[in-house]
């Protein structure tokens, strides 16, 4: 009985991995085939086309908007982390009516649709001379990745019982270095996964940097979508940029696939 | 942004007559319903099979999880490649296997359904490991009990499995349906929302009315807020529908 089950278990499992994995691999393979070999998916990269990779570095930018993306995306980090731990702290450890307020106001960032902020933003910054600057940006990107930072982190900052904090306390430790030298090193583990799950937020917009920049700021997802327009739709070029920009983002989920599951609900679920 | 009269609800009024956002809201509808609904019972599928082995879990589960890795708008590139007519690797192979070759991407009933399954690709492990973490945080013993009691697989999970795993389902639902509802970068990077506007979701919509194409910055702003007080009362009914805790 139970080896039946298992004799239609994994063939069930390995068919549906083929199906997941395989856009993926089709991918990583058109990067190496020549033009005409991408039209037909039977075909093998059989002399792989190298020089794809280095077609997609000399196209409009590219390089230049992965640099952009990553300082925009490390200025998101360091801002939302520095104002995201204290308030996660004062949400947790001081639940008056306000913190409560901002707290549960947190979740409702997350349902609203990002043009409902970028429009008045788009009015805003064309005003005030940021549209199209990598500090305006990051300042623009506080909107999705500071709420979830707290979040996160809230869920996290709960885990650490307060009798670790409230000893510090009696020997007379300031809120501060309590925070500092106590509860931090105890949530390392949400401080990185939030650092990452921001820091691909911001890797992975399509709207924000399509509002609110034009080529100064241009980050990846911009980059790559305006070789829709590129000459004759050149498949492996294209499916070059596709690799490039996700290898960055499959390497940073590796480094916090312990907690991905709590990134991904914001911490709602924890394994 | 040249007129700056103050017209009161002007721009709420124009709303309610155009057909656009109201044809635009409907496909965002149907792309959430068959997404969440395809998603949510292959992810659940796919949970129960995980949880029932024990050796390799460990790699399906990290290949389920692949898609999730990918951005919107890499997904998007992709599978517009993948979905040629003639070229794509979907239809070649449809055509191999004799059963012709529809024409994913130009065709006004099937377009919604092509990108919804984009969507269940890149999601689905979404759902799969919210709800893996919700069965292997159930408690073994009772299971156990019930299988020695002669209960049979139907009747454990319906009156087992199932109950206890109904936060983890709510949380899986409601992320996913705030998500799908916001969709943008699928529909403009895989169709611009054709053809013949067949595709195009709220979110493109207001974009356009907004940046894209019109700037008209004021009423896209009323449709951007209609839309949202939208999305907060779905998300509210299915908090309310989806019971808590048993």
């Amino acid at each position: 009985m139970r080896k039946m089950r298992k004799l239609v278990i994994y063939p069930v499992l390995i068919f549906i991995s083929i199906l997941f994995v395989f856009p993926i691999l089709w991918m990583a393979m058109t990067a190496l085939k020549t033009p005409i070999q991408a039209t037909n998916f039977l075909s093998l990269p059989t002399q792989p086309q190298w020089h794809n990779f280095a077609d997609v570095w000399k196209t409009s930018g590219f390089g230049n908007a992965f640099l952009n993306t990553f300082e925009i995306g490390l200025g998101t980090v360091l801002i939302s982390l520095l104002v995201g731990i204290p308030m996660a702290y004062s949400v947790v450890r001081y639940p008056v009516r306000v913190t409560n307020f901002a707290g549960n106001s947190m979740l409702f960032m997350r349902i609203i649709p990002e043009t409902v902020f970028l429009l008045p933003l788009y009015v805003i910054f064309r005003k005030t001379g940021l549209f199209d600057t990598k500090i305006g940006m990051i300042l623009a990107f506080q909107i999705i990745t500071l709420p979830y930072t707290i979040w996160l982190l809230r869920s996290f900052i709960m885990g650490v019982p307060d009798e670790i904090e409230n000893a510090a306390r009696i020997d007379g430790c300031a809120e501060i270095e309590i925070l500092w030298r106590i509860t931090l090193p105890l949530i390392l583990p949400g401080v990185l996964t939030s650092s990452i799950m921001a820091f691909i937020s911001v890797w992975t917009s399509l709207l924000f940097p399509l509002t609110l920049a034009y080529s100064k700021a241009e980050t990846v997802s911009v980059a790559i979508s305006a070789f829709k327009g590129y000459g004759t739709f050149n498949w492996p070029v294209m499916a070059a940029a596709a690799v490039c920009i996700t290898i960055p983002q499959i390497l940073m989920f590796s480094l916090i696939n312990k907690y991905l599951v709590a990134g991904y609900t914001m911490g709602a679920v924890k394994e | 942004m040249a007129n700056k009269a103050f017209i009161g609800l002007g721009n709420y009024i124009h709303m309610l007559t155009d057909d656009y956002f109201w044809n635009a809201l409907k496909n965002t509808l149907y792309f959430t319903f068959v997404s969440l609904t395809a998603e949510f019972i292959i992810g659940l599928g796919i949970a129960l099979l995980l949880n029932g082995i024990t050796r390799g879990s460990l790699i399906f589960r990290t290949i389920m999880m692949f898609p999730l890795m990918i951005s919107d708008i890499v997904a998007a590139i992709m599978w517009k490649m993948m979905l040629d007519p003639s070229s794509g690797v979907v239809n070649q192979f449809l055509m191999a296997i004799h059963l012709g070759a529809p024409n994913w991407l130009g065709n006004s009933h099937l377009v919604i359904p092509a990108i919804s399954m984009v969507d269940i690709w890149w999601q689905t492990g979404n759902i799969v490991i919210i709800l893996l973490a919700g069965l292997q945080s159930l408690p073994r013993e009772p299971i156990e009990m019930a299988e020695v009691d002669g209960a049979n697989k139907i009747q454990l999970f319906r009156f087992l499995l199932w109950p206890q795993l109904i936060p983890f389902v709510k949380t899986a639902i409601v992320f996913r349906l705030i998500d799908l509802m916001r969709v943008f970068a699928l529909s403009w990077a895989i169709t611009a929302g054709g053809p013949v506007r067949a595709s195009e979701v709220s979110q493109l919509y207001i974009y356009t009315q907004g940046m894209g194409k019109y700037l008209n910055i004021g009423y896209s702003i009323s449709l951007a807020i209609t839309f949202a007080i939208i999305v907060f009362i779905l998300v509210a009914i299915f908090n309310k529908l989806l019971p808590e805790e048993i």
